[in-house]
């Protein structure tokens, strides 16, 4: 009994020691220097955000510069700028939040509106793939029309995404059923739950499942029937794992150029941009900040 | 009855025997066929170089760092349990240390992005890199301190009472008598602690994932990006399809053999002390017919 008693006192007492040292690293912290070294952050191969960035800088398929650092998923990117003054990268519009500076490239900064008139350089198609035949009939036809319905596209632009041109309401099926099955990109995953619960209410009789797994696994799952429609976030090719499917945008993305909140940096040419991630850049690459910070 | 005792028995089985197979007739073929570029240093999968080499030296740093400073703290945390700590804090240290085992490594990750990579990277490192071989070491160093604890403890415990006392009989002080009769009686014990910590922290992905930075490069500094061969598998393995997926098998199967390897050090150094304490057993037994 005692030695219990005492067992949870210490583990009481490291607890409060471990939140102690918690607050002091989260409240120190170095402050942003123009001459230390840029932390370039990217995403892992395979990912739908780094392929769609790295081709519209002009980087297509190029390895990463040598010291980057590889960010599993989109919310170790946001945890690494928010912490570390001198990093930088690139996130899907939708997922950034006021934790980090969005930079303007050009002088364009991300909005709707700029996305939408190609100012903004940098944006991507979110779409889904599936093979013909899936949305044929049945509660896939349904969802497909439902997708590009003005119903769906108004809650696309809700959510802070760019929507596409649609022409009519969705009319709802009486008597419809069915199960749908959705993978793929984990940038267009979000979008995706809100459309399937939005869907779900209107068709209570379809239940719509919406798991991740990436652009890849999107392809592979619609090619194979996995899943019925696979979710992808750059654009289609017909040399893909998905021959036989064909993918049509639901909406569009921006990526957005990030930065740590205490960087001075507002904006960022294309130009400065592709020399910080080309590792072929020779004496072009930028690699200190104050390369481009004045 | 018993055909379900038997096939509960033969079911691990079967799955090691799957899983090897499924390594090795996937990877083995891909291993010889790209021989030249998959022992060197480039990986780049949009120009099909799957060279693992540079994966491995980061792997075989970070695992031998991290046993290095996981097995220096949790030997000597082992050695303060079992002589030098105050009795009525033997009980909630020991318990402290053990509960670290159960925090599943998603856990260690983020307490390794949260805390250990921005210290390192604001007070310690020289190039503003928090990332790399140095906090993914200190990581798996906390991992495997429950595993270095308990079982050189297990072996300090087993060293005879008498060892100890005679050596303060004969005049070494308490350090003296640690160092130099217990720590070398309970050897094979501790050094089987450290191999299987090894493979602990060699099999590790998740948590390293998180603070090694994952750049695919030549390790040169404690404070540089870089992946292990675990990072390398689990960040592809969702997104990679043909030859690159194939790849990552062939990794897994550089990954298994290492495993192998220290799980067959592990047996034998068991083995051999095993015999050592009957040996020592028979020969007291002995001495006490005798007598």
């Amino acid at each position: 009994m005692k030695s219990k008693k005492t067992a949870i006192g210490a583990i009481a007492t490291i607890m409060a020691a471990s939140i102690t040292v918690a607050g002091m690293t989260g409240c120190g912290g170095a402050e942003f220097s123009a001459d230390k070294n840029i932390t370039v952050v990217a995403r892992e191969d395979g990912s739908g955000t780094k392929s769609a960035f790295m081709e519209i800088i002009g980087l297509k398929d190029k390895p990463d510069v040598p010291g980057v650092i590889i960010a599993a998923g989109t919310a170790p990117v946001m945890q690494e700028v928010k912490n570390n003054p001198h990093a930088i990268a690139y996130d899907s519009l939708g997922y950034v939040t006021n934790d980090v500076k969005i930079l303007k490239i050009d002088g364009v900064y991300p909005t709707v509106e700029t996305i939408k008139d190609g100012s903004y350089a940098i944006s991507r198609p979110l779409s889904v793939v599936y093979k013909p035949t899936v949305i044929e009939n049945g509660a896939n036809k349904a969802f497909y029309e439902f997708l590009l319905s003005t119903t769906a596209q108004d809650i696309v632009a809700k959510e802070g995404y760019i929507n596409i041109a649609a022409t009519y309401e969705y009319k709802v099926q009486a008597n419809l059923t069915g199960t749908i099955d959705i993978s793929g990109s984990t940038s267009l995953q979000p979008l995706m739950k809100v459309l399937a619960k939005e869907f779900e209410s209107l068709q209570s009789g379809v239940t719509v499942t919406v798991a991740g797994g990436g652009s890849g696994t999107g392809l592979k799952n619609a090619e194979n029937g996995t899943s019925d429609f696979g979710m992808i976030s750059k654009e289609k090719k017909p040399d893909d794992d998905a021959p036989n499917c064909v993918a049509t945008e639901v909406a569009r993305d921006g990526i957005a150029v990030i930065v740590n909140k205490s960087n001075p940096l507002d904006n960022i040419t294309l130009t400065e941009l592709k020399n910080i991630y080309d590792r072929d850049a020779g004496a072009n690459r930028i690699t200190v900040w104050n390369r481009i910070v004045k | 009855m018993k055909a379900i005792f038997a096939f509960a028995a033969l079911f691990s089985v079967l799955a090691l025997i799957t899983i090897t197979v499924f390594l090795f007739a996937s990877g083995l073929p891909f291993i010889f066929a790209n021989g030249d570029t998959f022992w060197s240093t480039v990986w780049d999968v949009n120009s099909e170089m799957y060279g693992i080499m540079s994966m491995i030296v980061a792997t075989l740093s970070v695992t031998s760092l991290a046993v290095i400073i996981g097995v220096t703290i949790g030997l000597l945390t082992a050695i303060c349990l079992y002589k030098f700590c105050p009795k009525r804090l033997v009980v909630p240290v020991s318990h402290t240390v053990n509960l670290l085992a159960g925090i599943p490594s998603v856990i260690y990750g983020l307490f390794g992005l949260e805390i250990i990579v921005p210290f390192i990277r604001d007070y310690v490192s020289p190039n503003g890199i928090g990332y790399g071989i140095l906090s993914a070491s200190i990581v798996l160093a906390i991992m495997i301190l429950p595993t270095v604890v308990s079982v050189s403890l297990d072996a300090l415990k087993a060293v005879p009472k008498s060892y100890y006392e005679g050596a303060l009989a004969l005049g070494a002080t308490k350090e003296q008598a640690t160092f130099k009769v217990l720590i070398p009686s309970a050897k094979s014990g501790i050094f089987a602690g450290i191999v299987l910590s090894t493979g602990r922290a060699l099999g590790e992905t998740m948590a390293v994932i998180m603070v090694v930075g994952n750049s695919p490069e030549m390790p040169n500094s404690l404070f540089q990006s870089v992946r292990t061969l675990t990072a390398n598998i689990a960040l592809g393995a969702t997104e990679m399809t043909g030859n690159a997926a194939t790849a990552l098998i062939a990794c897994g199967v550089i990954l298994f053999v290492f495993t192998l390897l220290i799980n067959i050090a592990f047996s034998l150094i068991k083995k051999d002390g095993k015999d050592k304490t009957e040996r020592s057993k028979r020969g007291k037994k002995d001495k006490i017919k005798t007598r």
